[in-house]
């Protein structure tokens, strides 16, 4: 346990602060019982009964060994703290012991003896002051034990240990300021928080107050409103100290306290661009784009790699391929998102889109174009897209299908061979024709992500429906085991509308659904959708040349927790319909 | 409000605790959220709750984002029993009460991780082996068992071994990957809590198909049991 002499409990000390001078007086307060006991039974004054001697513990008890120990002498203490009266011939009296205790407790309190001069020539002072700060009471007290006129003291150490006491005024609670541990909340840079300077500290009344190197951290305190203006620079665990003095004694800082403080990155300053390694297979550019025209339509591709691959230099993992079938009409549109649990996905989004593209067109080469015209003709009358099922079904379907094979003899072929499963992939599918009367529509999906259609007068269609798990990113891949096995649910991704007024059809992985269109009701609601068209088209300018390269731009936004690849497909009818606005298309149920 | 990952840590906080384990656990938590306050993915989207099981079971910090965390004081009693299976019931409480499941008009969020830190095997073994089913149903993206075990500082080397191979056992039939720290030094726990955030790093963008988790493959300082 540490010990410390009296004499450095003045008040220029933190110990003042620390409470007051409870722990002065305390400690005398040991002193005077002790003497009480002892000494005075045998009338004597100690030699060492100065506040240099006096060593004080952290429990606030004095160390009396030194008076046990030590021998006695018959003589008075030092001069200092001797009472006027006493002569070399009468040493020691009841009333001197009292002067003597209270000369320490001057000394403590002041800082300097109550006499006046050097060691050996000095004198009493009639006018002595005293004045501790809020302790009126306490410092005549101690200023009567000191009176020249003996009969004026307490009458014995017992009454003065009472006077002084009796005298004393414990601080207030919360006169003393109190600091907070830490701030209330954490930080972050360049996010600006007013915080209310007595959710840091309080009890500061009376007390000016000194915020050490807050500026440097980009805090301001604003004195008016009581708030501290946060507006972080540096990031960390950090210190923040706090300077008290008291009026009464100005030019010293009588307590520093400090509050610790949590300051958070901002995020975007973490977001690191690596290149992926570019000597590893099956390279694929970090963005890609295209614009395709035909004579019904105008066509937007853009793909971006996300921040959380660009952070870990990893490949995108996102691919799309649009092309248009000139002698049948189809516009063919593929995007694909791979795993990125999946070593190999980036290969597996592009031989799905490479391979289903090209199973489409083959489809429509081998006489499926004309078999798909024929089926449709008669419904269009009817407005039911819905039997158009079984046709889809091959068409779309089978390019799935041969999509997966094409993943599978790839991956069996590779040395040393692979896992499907190193090529997880989503699928979204998507063909489209202009007929006299407006569009026939077709899809398959398999993951997430989605396709949509938004018709002229802004009702969406939700053409897809997502496979989703109960916990975020939980989905399905055209690569899992027995993925096709289950016909019915084949029948239940796809969809096929017809729709008369179109404005645009949209595919997008799910780099994009997860922040715009974050739950399956939203890709059906119209509100988001008006949003979500007002801010791509704003941005793309689709009337404008270099569309596909403003929209690849656009594929940068930003949105707390997502940062995946994203890539969208657009299909906009060349030519705005004429006439009014007719009613929407079917889809399978 | 975007997708997030929760990540639930369970410490032992029983007598054996006591001292410098405890400390180096501090330490190591310490660690864990300055690193994965340094991750941009992390710092959007880990929500931590950590709680502490002695002869009860505290919930030290609810859920949290991570940079909204503040790392609490961890008291460790003189003594007493290890509740690891009423701990794991609170767990499982927690997380029905926590985590937001997908619906059709609700974004559910990632799958939520646990990381169990004891250094006994459990004193209520009954109630342990039966909440193993529920915390399995949970379907947390992972399950991470931490052994702790102290071989310098037992007396009874056979003794200890044994008592580590009868944790290891247990933590098996709860936990999907168990881990054991050799030493309870400082750099061990440094070493398990960055191995910690890198597999909760990695928690979000792994998290593609209904499988386990992967995680990362663990430093030199732990040894993986199963």
């Amino acid at each position: 346990m540490s010990q410390e002499p009296l004499n450095t409990f003045d008040l220029w000390a933190d110990d003042f602060a620390e409470g007051d001078p409870t722990r002065i007086l305390l400690a005398l307060g040991g002193v005077m019982r002790f003497l009480d006991d002892k000494l005075s039974r045998v009338g004597e004054c100690h030699p060492n009964l100065v506040p240099e001697a006096l060593r004080v513990n952290d429990g606030m008890q004095v160390d009396l060994d030194f008076l046990e120990n030590a021998e006695i002498k018959r003589e008075a203490g030092l001069l200092f703290y001797r009472a006027p009266e006493l002569t070399d011939d009468n040493p020691t009296t009841a009333h001197g012991e009292v002067y003597a205790l209270a000369a320490i407790a001057y000394r403590a309190f002041a800082g300097h003896p109550p006499t006046r001069g050097s060691r050996r020539r000095w004198s009493w002072q009639a006018d002595l002051t005293l004045s501790i700060p809020n302790q009126p009471e306490l410092s005549k007290a101690i200023l009567d034990a000191l009176s020249i006129d003996p009969l004026k003291r307490p009458q014995n150490l017992r009454a003065l240990h009472t006077a002084l006491f009796q005298a004393y005024k414990p601080l207030a609670v919360g006169q003393r300021p109190k600091v907070e541990k830490r701030l209330p909340i954490n930080l972050t840079v360049g996010k600006v928080v007013r915080l209310p300077i007595n959710k840091v500290v309080t009890g500061t009344e009376g007390w000016d107050v000194r915020w050490v190197g807050l500026e440097a951290l980009g805090i301001i305190v604003d004195a008016e409103a009581k708030e501290l203006v946060c507006t972080p620079m540096v990031s960390g665990e950090l210190r923040i100290e706090l300077e008290f003095s008291h009026p009464d004694r100005p030019c010293h800082p009588l307590l520093s306290e400090f509050t610790q403080v949590t300051i958070n990155p901002d995020p975007d300053s973490l977001w690191q661009n690596k290149d992926a390694d570019p000597t590893a297979p099956f390279q694929k550019p970090n963005v890609a784009h295209e614009r395709m025209e035909t004579p019904y339509a105008r066509v937007f591709a853009a793909s971006q790699r996300g921040r959380s691959h660009a952070h870990e230099g990893s490949f995108r993992e996102d691919d799309y391929r649009v092309s248009f079938h000139e002698s049948s009409g189809w516009h063919l549109l593929v995007a694909a998102d791979g795993a990125g649990s999946a070593k190999l996905s980036r290969r597996g989004s592009e031989l799905a889109c490479l391979t289903s593209q090209e199973t489409l067109r083959q489809w429509l080469e081998d006489d499926g174009a004309s078999k798909l015209d024929e089926a449709i003709a008669p419904l269009v009358e009817e407005g039911n897209a819905a039997k158009l099922k079984h046709q889809l079904y091959h068409w779309l379907v089978g390019a799935a299908h041969s999509s997966l094979k094409a993943i599978k003899d790839e991956a069996a072929r590779m040395d040393p061979p692979r896992p499907a499963k190193d090529f997880h992939t989503t699928l979204l599918i998507c063909a489209a024709k202009k007929l006299p009367t407006g569009w026939v529509l077709v899809s398959f999906t398999i993951g997430d992500g989605g396709v949509g259609i938004r018709q002229g007068d802004g009702t969406p269609i939700a053409f897809c429906e997502p496979d989703s798990g109960e916990f975020a990113g939980q989905t399905v891949f055209l690569t899992v085991n027995h993925v096709f096995d289950d016909a019915e649910r084949n029948m239940s991704r796809l969809h096929a509308a017809f729709v008369q007024d179109l404005s645009a059809v949209v595919l997008m992985t799910d780099g994009i659904t997860d922040p715009r269109f974050p739950t399956e009701a939203s890709l059906k609601d119209k509100g988001c959708w008006d949003k979500f068209w007002a801010e791509v088209s704003g941005a793309a300018q689709f009337d404008e040349a270099e569309a596909d390269a403003r929209l690849l731009k656009w594929l940068s936004f930003k949105s707390a927790g997502n940062h995946d690849d994203r890539t969208i497909v657009f299909l906009l009818p060349a030519a705005v319909t004429e006439g009014a606005a007719t009613p929407s298309g079917s889809i399978l149920p | 409000m975007s997708r997030r990952l929760p990540v639930y840590i369970l410490l032992d906080t029983s007598g054996s605790m006591k001292g410098e384990p405890i400390e180096s656990v501090k330490n190591g938590l310490a660690s864990l959220v300055a690193s994965l306050r340094r991750d941009p993915n992390a710092l959007e989207t880990v929500h931590l709750c950590l709680m502490t099981f002695d002869r009860e079971v505290k919930t030290l910090v609810p859920l949290t984002l991570i940079d909204e965390f503040m790392l609490p004081d961890i008291v460790v009693p003189d003594s007493g029993p290890t509740m690891t299976g009423l701990a794991l019931r609170e767990v499982c409480r927690a997380v029905r009460a926590d985590v937001v499941k997908s619906t059709e008009s609700k974004k559910g969020d990632w799958r939520p991780l646990l990381f169990i830190m004891t250094d006994g095997v459990p004193s209520d073994s009954a109630e342990y082996a039966a909440i193993i089913p529920h915390v399995k149903a949970i379907g947390f993206g992972t399950v991470v068992g931490c052994a702790a075990l102290m071989k310098s500082g037992s007396k009874d080397i056979e003794k200890s071994k044994l008592d580590g191979e009868r944790l290891c056992a247990q933590l098996k039939l709860l936990c999907s990957h168990v881990v054991s720290l050799d030493t309870m030094d400082g750099n061990t726990f440094l070493a398990f809590f960055k191995w910690v955030s890198s597999a909760v790093a990695h928690g979000n963008l792994s998290a593609g198909t209904a499988n386990e988790v992967s995680l990362p493959p663990p430093p030199a300082e732990i040894s993986v049991v199963c």
